[in-house]
């Protein structure tokens, strides 16, 4: 049986390690999230143009929707990955749901697909309250296992 | 430990991400984080060329891209031992950080996962992390990527002892993870 290599190598990052003249590190986080606030109108502008799209797909007919699952599915992935830093967590959250029911190897549901659609674009648009919103994403969950994808 | 200085101006990192959004929030944090020198792939057959031609510090990947993801773009990584960036820091980034894709991407040789969007202070722990810790590198028939044994090193300050838990996250492979249960399961 041929053996493993093991070494050690050169250690890339080590140069980062500062010293009395550098910013400390909670400096350095609040410069970046400082950034992120500044950009947060376009993400959300970017994340309302997914939304958007979203919507548009779910309100073709069902063999329309049902070819159309890989778009739908990267679109809500594009939500997923960017709604923590417009301040859309909960938003994020619905379109993983359904990023999870659109990529999971089960039967096409598109009742339970359009399920999640409502569900997103209703957080989207309404403050709810935090309870009410985990109610909402645990009766997702719920229709997800009940057409055969676990979360 | 509040007032750990850093210095990451000098730091040459590879951003890999299809989602344009999601490469502008990368860009900003690694901006305001003081990385100057940013290479941004918009995916993974870019990517592939700009690691044949420049040596990085460290690699931040997207999990999930349409032609190729982001765990095989970081076994392709660690095909080459004789690869410039063949021990490449890699922190794979993902919006479905399941324990499932958790363990894919350890499988395929990544440091650490991040759930996305990324928040600038995790990304600068995981960084600092990977700074002050010596971690060895594998290379065998099924494996090539940092030590998997670190779990036998003592934990570092302020980490807490969840191997008994861990147990726990890799029985149920579907479950979405919090940051701290990802971290757990690569610390």
């Amino acid at each position: 049986m041929p053996a493993a290599r093991v070494f050690t190598p050169k250690n890339r990052l080590a140069g980062i390690l500062g010293d009395a003249s550098d910013p400390t590190r909670e400096a350095l986080a609040a410069r970046a999230e400082r950034n992120l606030e500044a950009i947060k109108p376009r993400t959300q502008t970017y994340l309302r143009g997914r939304l958007k799209q979203i919507e548009a797909l779910a309100a073709l007919e069902e063999d329309a929707l049902a070819v159309r699952r890989e778009v739908m599915a990267a679109l809500a992935l594009e939500v997923c990955e960017t709604g923590a830093a417009a301040d859309m967590v909960m938003v994020g959250e619905a379109a993983r749901a359904l990023y999870i029911l659109l990529t999971a190897s089960a039967p096409w549901h598109g009742e339970a697909v359009r399920l999640h659609c409502r569900t997103l674009a209703l957080l989207a648009s309404t403050d709810l309250p935090g309870a009410e919103i985990e109610s909402l994403l645990g009766r997702l969950r719920t229709v997800r296992r009940h057409v055969g994808v676990a979360d | 430990m509040p007032g750990r200085r850093l210095n990451p101006s000098k730091a040459s990192i590879l951003v890999v991400d299809d989602n344009p959004q999601a490469m502008e929030i990368m860009s900003q944090i690694l901006l305001g984080l003081g990385v100057s020198r940013t290479t941004k792939c918009a995916g993974a057959e870019e990517a592939r060329r700009a690691l044949v031609n420049a040596t990085f510090n460290l690699a931040i990947i997207d999990g999930e891209m349409p032609d190729q993801d982001g765990f095989a773009l970081t076994s392709w990584l660690r095909l080459d031992p004789m690869g410039r960036n063949y021990t490449l820091p890699v922190v794979l980034a993902t919006a479905n950080p399941s324990s499932a894709s958790v363990c894919a991407a350890r499988d395929c040789g990544a440091n650490y996962v991040v759930a996305k969007p990324i928040i600038p202070g995790v990304l600068l722990d995981r960084m600092e992390w990977i700074a002050r810790t010596t971690r060895q590198f594998v290379t065998s028939d099924t494996y090539r990527g940092p030590d998997r044994r670190f779990q036998n090193l003592p934990l570092l300050p302020g980490m807490e002892e969840r191997r008994e838990e861990n147990l726990r996250l890799v029985s149920e492979p579907e479950r979405a993870l919090s940051q701290d249960e990802v971290n757990s399961l690569f610390a």
